[in-house]
């Protein structure tokens, strides 16, 4: 039997590693089914615990977008677990494949744009769109299937920053010159990060952000790489202007333009047979389709609650967990069989959130 | 496999071994021979998903779609040969590795500008701001008439005055990355 982390996850293999930890395929006890779970480095977890608990608090139900289900945070670790993706991401298909046949890279751009409205509809700036965490779900050689995921650095719009001021949110070299700028994050961000994704699939090479503004502010509009047909140069220009008022409005405005390009398209006489493979491999030895295989020596522990799992401080039991644990061991681990209490940290993150409730209510009574 | 599959992949065979002189089975293998890897860390430092490797050596893909992907095989050929020779050791082969991983094929839209680090736009930018500070405070037939008069005493500074006051932008950056670790 694996590891089981919060009473609950039952740890499987590793799938990948992320920027800000790894991620493990999981069997989830309670649920019943595997899921992919995003666990934090230790070493990380204070300043990302905010952001991970603002992914939680996003839910956004769309065939394009993958959120997260579930969540738990034990001493200074967090996990939060979301649908196994089987595809790898977009940026996997660029290092299978260089460049992407245009029709095929538009299929991919509108259903990203597909996901961008229905995010920004809900008011949230994504802020951190990049092929790596553009999954893909393992569609063979059918029609891909994009889901934009990793909301760790989003925020709705017009929300107080809770990071400090002068950390600008997202990857380097996907930035708007904007958000380069540290303006309020703004949908057109989005937009202009959208744009690079496209010049990405299309040339098969990561494009320079700060020489691209560079030749937009010199040239006007540059000349289209070789790879981008005209047609769809015009779409991306629209999104990849430095000014964002020059940019389009909104990515559904964005995304009938990409439409009507693609139709201008030429059908290719033959093409590369893209084929998104299944990157995550079968399930190891003692794990089947139903779960794992043999039962489990010890009785189950109670788990957490899926929602709302923010556990309730009390003063009574302050992080006895981390105080209790000895070196060396996981401090994921449950023990004796119940919960573990909150943690130093789980209070502050709570306390916190508190605080801001709490500004935000006298800030609304201010104004009325 | 049925006869049909078997033609496919025979097919794929040839022209692989006329595209890359060999079929890409017995190519990787000796790679991951001669470079002690494995077909993970070949993967990885190739920028090839695991799956897509493997197709490639069985032949049932006969292509290397991505053209920066070749250039790492050829990378990593040249590699092996060298350490084969005896002229690369293990340890500086690993540090090759890395490298040849990080590689990738320029950038976009700025074809004339062939160097492969994600840092050169940076660079170019910090330089060009040392180039434009140094030009606003004299011009440039002062700054190299300066230089002359430094050259015999400090040949350093004379020589960062002419780059970045009255030298090529190429020149600067050159000089700035030789500087900068």
């Amino acid at each position: 039997m694996g590891e089981v982390l919060a009473g609950r996850y039952e740890l499987v293999d590793p799938i990948g590693r992320g920027g800000v930890g790894e991620v493990w395929r999981v069997w989830d006890r309670e649920r019943r089914c595997y899921a992919a779970a995003k666990l934090l480095k230790q070493s990380h977890a204070h300043s990302l615990l905010l952001r991970f608990v603002r992914e939680q608090a996003l839910r956004i139900d769309h065939p394009h977008v993958l959120a997260p289900v579930s969540w738990a945070a034990i001493d200074d670790r967090v996990l939060f677990t979301m649908e196994v993706v089987r595809g790898g991401s977009v940026a996997h298909l660029i290092g299978d494949y260089g460049p992407l046949p245009a029709r095929f890279a538009c299929d991919l751009l509108d259903q990203l744009l597909a996901a961008l409205t229905a995010v920004h509809a809900e008011g949230v700036v994504h802020r951190d769109i990049k092929p790596a965490n553009l999954l893909l779900e393992a569609t063979g050689t059918g029609r891909p299937h994009l889901r934009l995921s990793d909301f760790g650095c989003a925020m709705r719009k017009g929300e107080p920053r809770l990071t400090e001021t002068n950390y600008v949110m997202g990857t380097p070299g996907y930035f708007a010159p904007e958000q380069m700028a540290g303006e309020e994050p703004d949908f057109p961000a989005d937009l202009f990060a959208v744009g690079l994704v496209a010049l990405y699939v299309l040339t098969g090479r990561k494009p320079d952000a700060e020489a691209l503004v560079g030749l937009f502010l010199e040239q006007g509009r540059p000349r289209p790489p070789r790879e981008v047909p005209a047609p769809l140069w015009d779409v991306l220009a629209g999104l990849l202007a430095p000014d964002p008022v020059d940019r389009f409005r909104t990515a559904a405005e964005a995304r009938e333009a990409l439409a009507s390009a693609a139709a201008l398209l030429p059908v290719p006489d033959e093409e590369e047979r893209i084929e998104v493979f299944d990157q995550i491999g079968p399930l190891p030895p003692g794990f089947g389709p139903r779960g794992p295989e043999k039962a489990p020596p010890r009785p189950v522990a109670p788990p957490l609650p899926a929602t709302p799992p923010m556990p309730v401080p009390s003063a009574a039991e302050p992080a006895v967990a981390s105080a209790g644990t000895p070196a060396g061991t996981p401090v994921l681990k449950p023990r004796g069989g119940r919960p573990a209490p909150p943690s130093r940290r789980t209070v502050a993150v709570v306390l916190l959130v508190a605080l801001v409730c709490l500004v935000a209510g006298a800030c609304a009574l201010a104004v009325a | 496999m049925d006869a049909a599959q078997q033609e496919a992949t025979a097919r794929a065979r040839e022209l692989q071994r006329s595209w890359y002189g060999e079929p890409l089975g017995a190519l990787f293998r000796r790679l991951i021979d001669d470079l002690g890897l494995n077909q993970a860390r070949l993967a990885s430092v190739l920028g090839l998903s695991a799956p897509m490797l493997s197709q490639l050596m069985s032949g049932q893909r006969a292509k290397i779609g991505n053209p920066a992907v070749v250039q790492r095989v050829q990378a990593l050929q040249e590699l092996s040969h060298q350490v084969a020779d005896g002229s690369v050791s293990a340890a500086e082969a690993a540090e090759r590795m890395e490298e040849v991983k990080r590689s990738s094929g320029g950038s976009v839209l700025n074809s004339t500008q062939t160097a492969a680090s994600s840092g050169a736009p940076t660079v170019k930018r910090v330089v060009r701001e040392i180039q434009s500070l140094l030009r606003s405070v004299a011009a440039a037939g002062d700054i190299i008439e300066a230089a002359g008069t430094l050259a015999p005493t400090h040949p350093e500074l004379a020589e960062f005055l002419r780059v970045y006051g009255a030298g090529r932008t190429a020149e600067a950056v050159a000089h700035y990355e030789a500087h900068q670790s």
